[in-house]
């Protein structure tokens, strides 16, 4: 019975798919629909639902799941120096062996050990001060957090390397302060990621203020009055109500922004164009997953690194899934 | 004070003017602290933008050995537009556009997919949805670098390469998009209200059009604005896909300038007279779209029209 909802659905996806929009839920729906009189999502569920996702599931298995097995094959596709290609493990020998390989995993996971305990407390932080803080200065200032981050490519690199060179600096005083003359003094030391921890959090941190922003403001209006009206400061307001009902965006955050760091690439690489002499061009696993792709034209190797930053990255979410309980449809829970 | 919230409470949210009333507050010691940590750290983040910003106005050799934050003069930044203009024909226009095509397209397209499957992953349970949703959080966290080079050969084997659609499609999936539709719906969109739509004799697809839809707006403003974003700044995926200059988008465009060398101080052995000040032109360029995004889409990032609609 799923088998054949699956295949109408499916074939309505993929005329939606040509053009069409908006009207899918006519397609599935009416016939699905008819004639239900029971209450409850059980029952109305099956084929309306599907026929809400089939569009997209199309696209899931298009750009997600097809990508994902053909890197796993072209993992074990062994190009051959004297031509031809077999299967095998050369790749995640090879890859797994390599002597940069343990440098760019110690210099990411030094950069998420601060990076990411700082972005969350940031984020955090400042969006309930913000939602404290209604009106135009707290929107202002939302707008202002943002801003770093919509600064990209080129224009990014120049700015950035501009605030950390101790001769143009605006914070010159503080780089001198801590014994910094030169930019590349920074940028060849070992303190790199706390560079590039300030680089993306202040990038970084004002997109998930406005997310985090917007869950807090869908906080219902007679909780807050209620707890206000219990004698709650906003200390305990901000702790017992407004942290638990975020909890499922904190979590977001932290998944999206660990799996984001394991990958980090655009920082170091930009700083790797500016001072090639200082900065590796195989700072992150990433770099080293495209210098493979890239500047030794082994997709097989790269593919290797790249389930392995994947790999990581899908323990850490499970792990974040399972506590916070992420497939619950708390629709009773609130009321 | 009052009189902030007073206008804030007119303009933010039609459907509940009763839910600003309690934020209306006398200044306290804490307030006034509350607003310093606020602004300090808008202060640190506003700075390099703002040189950003100012770079445009002087000379290269202003930049340099200046001070950073000393307003050069306005005209050059005509005279930095000119040289950009001056590459190629003014194809910097051409990308411009092309961006705004791409990054439209996409977003469309992406808005109907994620707000439609958010919407059927948190309101009906149906064979495969945990399935789905467990592929949506995995497909979130995967390397880009892991999918692209995949990704070029499927697009190739559908002969797409090179076309608008093999930069647009793969954009329009946005699994993060989704993920936020879904949490929309399953924490903030009521049962109760399908339920009383159902009874008036609703079909499934109406209450999706007439009920959730329109509930939805500040997920729909979320949902484009970051999609937009993303599809705006994207680098990697047009620059596997496309290979002629005239449909690149901007950001792509931009590596065809001699930018990076500018910015590195190497020698730059072309003609086209690009230095610090045109790159800092063509950075503040490529983000005034987002700005913009961003100023449009916040009134709904702020509206609470959910919250509202509970009680009714």
């Amino acid at each position: 019975m799923s088998g054949a909802a699956v295949d109408s659905t499916a074939r309505s996806a993929s005329e939606r798919a040509t053009g069409a929009p908006a009207r899918e839920p006519g397609r599935g729906g009416p016939s699905s629909g008819r004639g239900r009189r029971s209450h409850g999502r059980r029952s109305h569920g099956g084929r309306a639902g599907l026929a809400f996702v089939a569009p997209y599931l199309l696209f899931l298995v298009a750009f997600g799941l097809i990508p994902v097995c053909y890197g796993v094959y072209e993992s074990f596709v062994v190009t051959s120096p004297y031509g031809g290609n077999s299967l095998g493990t050369d790749n995640w020998s090879r890859t797994l062996s390599d002597y940069r390989l343990p440098p760019a995993v110690e210099h990411v996971g030094a950069y998420l050990l601060v990076w990411l305990p700082l972005l969350l407390l940031v984020v955090l932080a400042l969006s309930l001060l913000l939602h404290a803080r209604q009106g135009r200065f707290g929107t202002a200032m939302r707008f202002v957090y943002y801003l770093p981050g919509a600064v990209t490519g080129s224009a990014a690199v120049l700015m950035w390397i501009f605030m950390i060179s101790p001769q143009y600096s605006p914070v010159s005083g503080l780089l001198h302060a801590v014994g910094i003359q030169s930019d590349s003094q920074i940028l060849s030391s070992k303190w790199l990621f706390l560079l590039l921890t300030a680089i993306a959090i202040e990038a970084g941190a004002g997109g998930w203020i406005v997310i985090l922003y917007g869950a807090l403001q869908s906080i219902p209006d007679e909780v807050m009055e209620a707890a206000a009206m219990d004698g709650a400061n906003a200390w305990q307001q901000a702790r017992h109500i407004k942290l638990p009902a975020i909890r499922k965006y904190l979590a977001f955050i932290a998944i999206t922004s660990f799996a984001g760091g394991t990958q980090l690439f655009v920082e170091p690489q930009m700083l790797t164009g500016v001072d090639a002499h200082s900065v590796s061009s195989t700072w992150s696993p990433n770099q080293l997953a495209y210098t493979y792709a890239s500047g030794e034209l082994s997709f097989g190797r790269a593919s290797v690194l790249s389930l392995l930053l994947l790999a990581v990255g899908m323990a850490a979410a499970l792990f974040v899934v399972y506590r916070t309980k992420f497939y619950e449809l708390d629709s009773g829970a609130r009321r | 004070m009052s009189a902030l919230n007073l206008d804030r409470t007119g303009s933010a949210s039609p459907a509940g003017p009763r839910r600003n009333l309690r934020r209306r507050r006398r200044p306290r010691p804490g307030a006034l602290l509350r607003d310093a940590v606020l602004l300090l750290a808008g202060v640190v983040f506003a700075v390099p933008v703002l040189f950003l910003v100012i770079a445009p106005t002087k000379t290269e050799d202003q930049i340099k050995n200046g001070s950073p934050f000393t307003i050069g003069n306005p005209a050059n930044v005509l005279k930095a537009w000119h040289h950009v203009y001056a590459f190629d024909n003014g194809i910097i226009l051409r990308w411009i556009a092309n961006s705004l095509t791409y990054s439209t397209l996409s977003v469309l397209l992406m808005l109907v997919l994620c707000v439609t499957a958010g919407y059927g992953l948190a309101k009906y349970s149906f064979v495969g949805r945990k399935t789905i949703l467990v592929s949506t959080l995995v497909a979130m966290i995967v390397p880009a670098s892991a999918t692209i080079l995949p990704l070029y050969m499927e697009m190739a084997a559908v002969n797409l390469i090179g076309t608008l659609w093999s930069v647009v499609l793969p954009l329009a999936f946005y699994p993060w998009g989704v993920y936020l539709a879904y949490t929309y719906f399953a924490g903030g969109f009521p049962d109760s209200l399908m339920e009383a739509a159902r009874i008036d004799g609703a079909s499934e697809a109406g209450i999706f059009l007439r009920i959730a839809l329109p509930l939805a707006k500040p997920l729909v403003a979320l949902i484009a604005f970051f999609g937009f974003v993303t599809a705006w700044t994207n680098f990697m995926l047009p620059y596997l896909m496309l290979s002629d200059s005239r449909t690149y988008p901007l950001p792509l465009g931009l590596t065809v300038l001699p930018l990076a060398d500018a910015v590195s101080g190497n020698p730059n052995f072309s003609t086209v007279r690009v230095g610090l000040p045109e790159v800092a032109l063509v950075g503040v360029l490529s983000v005034l779209p987002i700005l913009l995004m961003f100023l449009f889409a916040q009134r709904h990032l702020t509206s609470a029209q959910l919250a509202g609609s509970e009680k009714g």
